[in-house]
């Protein structure tokens, strides 16, 4: 996976250069709109991940230009500013995902990914997930345990549709709210904690085989339980 | 009826200083309308009147002189004499002796100086004629005296008609004018309210087309746009910083944060600094935001908004915090509320009040959501607030609960009723024994 980063403070640049190489992506890296434009229309990526205010051209220009040329690369914007209008105009001008600073890594990690899995536009083979003794078929609408049928509200059930989507996974609070509310508002801690912990309760009293962990001040995490632990 | 309405409000004097300024001048003028013609009509005919009626009395005399002088038959022989040489005419009739060259004479002629006109048939000259007359009692009898005014009558209602066409005409004019006039400035006071609302709304480039050297309008719309533009300036100064603190802000926090997220890989004990971080973040974000709803820097995405699904969303998200409080959420709905708004703010505003419901209302409460056709209340049957507290709810940083022991930075119902303003919705808030209620109205018909 070819990742395109162009973000002009030095440090964040570095930061992510390393983080997504540990992820595996060969990143390339630009520090001002004009660097940054050259490479994207010179060369392909899978993903471009693109700062907003940048020296020379900033993010909207360079983003009109490379649409210009014809280039479809998913392009996820950057931005200090959190303004509806901004995040309109940079949607518009043909970014595909927008995301605030200051932001968790885990959460532009994930939001890569979903951006370069629905470009690549894969049908995916089956509507079912699974981990563990955990089964979800989210065609049918249906969740279950050990074929013990799980009963979640239609909330619940998005929710563990998202954590099961991204197993292992940091999954941020902002992110779980997005997939499963449609509200473009972060509700803080609190709210989203009571919902996870309920759906914990709901999978315990199973005996799902699974575990929904608390990562304070970042996010969850859906894993295989431990086996030494039960 | 909006169109009958506005049609009335133009015309209502109440309502325009200018149209109550044209209706007191047409007033004016209309009285000294009046009052120019009843002295012309005095100076004029009025004046011709009393000729004829001082020629009758001099008449009048005269006959009584003669009455007094000779003996009957000499008097009517006199009077024949009279008759022949003078344009008045002089009937009588004595014993034996009529004089009547006329149709008809009424009963109820009076004794002169009065008099009476009436129109008669003169049949020597066969024509209608106007008579002016008066009776001279004598000692030989009553001699009518009568002088024709046919003329001077047509005159006279000639004149009126005129003055009368006149002054309808001149009214009619004044009112036209008037209307036309205030109309013309009415126009330039609404061209101005439009601009001031405009700009009120949040578009602060608005500005007011004006000559360079013209009446006082134009001189006030270049002192508004003076205004304008040093607020349009200040604004920009402090959006400028605003932006500029968030970006350089920002990039640092960025670094932070990245740092942080990093390190609590290893020592998750770091989560606790990445969440005080975040506070921090959102306590910033959350002025700025709600600094640019209150001076209408903040674009809304409008659509058609049924209270109802947003009602129930709402009571999707918070009922498991309810729950971890014992709490029940009741929505009762009577009608359906449609608003025209933006979806997020106005989930915002109803998240922030269930949530404050929630927080404050006590274990074991029961919130009740109640949807009617114009309003959507969220009650709750805790403590309530104080009185003296309510209206200081919405200020920024007031905290009900001196002690804090509640999360949140007081800026929630602030944010509440600087949504509804945007939307013009009103915002009430209301505390008994029972209970705490937020009441948001619809207001805008």
């Amino acid at each position: 996976m070819k990742l395109l980063l162009v973000e002009d403070d030095k440090q964040n640049r570095d930061f992510l250069y390393k983080a997504f190489s540990e992820q595996g992506y060969t990143v390339d890296t630009a520090a001002d709109g004009q660097q940054g434009l050259l490479l994207a229309t010179c060369e392909d990526h899978d993903i471009i991940v693109l700062d907003r205010m940048l020296p020379k051209l900033n993010g909207i220009q360079v983003l009109a230009a490379l649409r210009a040329t014809g280039k479809t690369t998913p392009v996820l914007i950057l931005s200090a500013l959190d303004k509806v209008d901004d995040r309109v105009t940079g949607l518009k001008a043909g970014g595909d995902d927008y995301l605030i600073k200051p932001f968790a890594f885990s959460e532009l990690a994930i939001r890569v990914e979903n951006l370069i899995k629905r470009h690549t536009a894969q049908q995916p083979l089956s509507t079912q997930l699974s981990l563990a003794n955990l089964h979800l078929d989210y065609a049918n609408h249906k969740a279950d345990v050990d074929n013990q049928t799980l009963s979640l509200q239609p909330k619940e059930f998005k929710l563990l549709r998202f954590l099961l989507e991204h197993p292992d996974k940091l999954v941020t609070r902002t992110l779980l709210f997005e997939s499963v509310w449609e509200y473009h508002f972060d509700p803080g801690t609190n709210v989203i904690d009571v919902h996870i912990a309920r759906l914990r309760k709901k999978l315990q009293e199973l005996n799902a085989l699974v575990c929904i962990e608390t990562i304070r001040g970042v996010g969850y995490r859906l894993t295989k339980e431990q086996i030494n632990a039960n | 009826m909006p169109i009958k309405d506005s049609a009335w409000r133009q015309i209502d004097p109440r309502s325009s200083s200018v149209w109550r300024l044209t209706l007191g001048f047409a007033v004016i003028m209309s009285v000294m309308l009046v009052l120019t013609v009843v002295l012309i009509y005095q100076l004029l005919l009025g004046e011709q009147n009393r000729q004829v009626e001082r020629r009758l009395t001099a008449e009048k005399l005269r006959i009584e002189g003669l009455a007094n002088e000779f003996s009957s038959s000499s008097f009517y022989s006199q009077l024949d004499v009279f008759r022949n040489e003078s344009e008045l005419l002089l009937f009588w009739h004595s014993d034996g002796e009529q004089s009547q060259q006329l149709s008809f004479l009424p009963e109820d002629i009076p004794a002169l100086p009065k008099t009476i006109v009436f129109p008669v048939l003169d049949t020597q000259r066969g024509q209608i004629r106007l008579l002016t007359t008066g009776i001279v009692h004598t000692s030989h009898g009553d001699i009518v005296l009568a002088t024709a005014t046919e003329n001077l009558q047509q005159l006279i209602i000639e004149f009126k008609t005129v003055a009368f066409w006149a002054c309808l005409i001149s009214l009619l004019l004044t009112g036209l004018f008037g209307y036309i006039f205030a109309r013309r400035h009415l126009r330039r006071v609404h061209y101005f309210n439009s601009t001031a609302e405009k700009v009120q709304n949040g578009d602060l480039s608005a500005r007011i087309s004006h000559k360079q050297k013209g009446d006082e309008f134009d001189k006030l719309g270049a002192h508004i746009n003076t205004m304008l533009d040093a607020v349009e300036d200040n604004f920009a100064l402090v959006q400028g910083i605003t932006d500029n603190i968030a970006h350089d802000l920002k990039t640092p926090l960025t670094r932070l944060r990245l740092n942080l997220e990093q390190q609590a890989a290893h020592f998750p004990e770091i989560g606790l600094e990445i969440e005080q971080l975040d506070t921090i973040i959102n306590t910033f974000d959350a002025m700025l935001k709600l600094t640019r709803l209150e001076h209408g820097k903040f674009p809304l995405n409008l659509q058609r908004i049924d209270c109802q699904l947003l009602a129930e969303d709402l009571i999707d998200m918070l009922q498991p915090s309810a729950d971890c409080n014992k709490q029940q959420i009741k929505l009762y709905s009577t009608a359906p509320l449609i608003l025209q708004g933006d979806k997020n703010l106005l989930f915002q505003a109803l998240f922030n009040l269930l949530d404050n419901a929630i927080k404050y209302a006590g274990i074991d409460a029961c919130i009740s959501i109640t949807i009617d056709a114009s309003s959507l209340s969220i009650s709750d049957d805790g403590s309530g607030v104080e009185k003296a507290q309510l209206s200081q709810l919405t200020k920024r940083f007031y905290r009900g609960d001196p002690a804090r022991q509640y999360e949140g930075f007081g800026l929630g119902l602030a944010t509440v009723k600087a949504i509804c303003d945007r939307h013009n919705l009103l915002l009430d808030l209301t505390s008994n024994s029972g209970g705490f209620c937020a009441t948001i109205t619809d207001n805008s018909d």
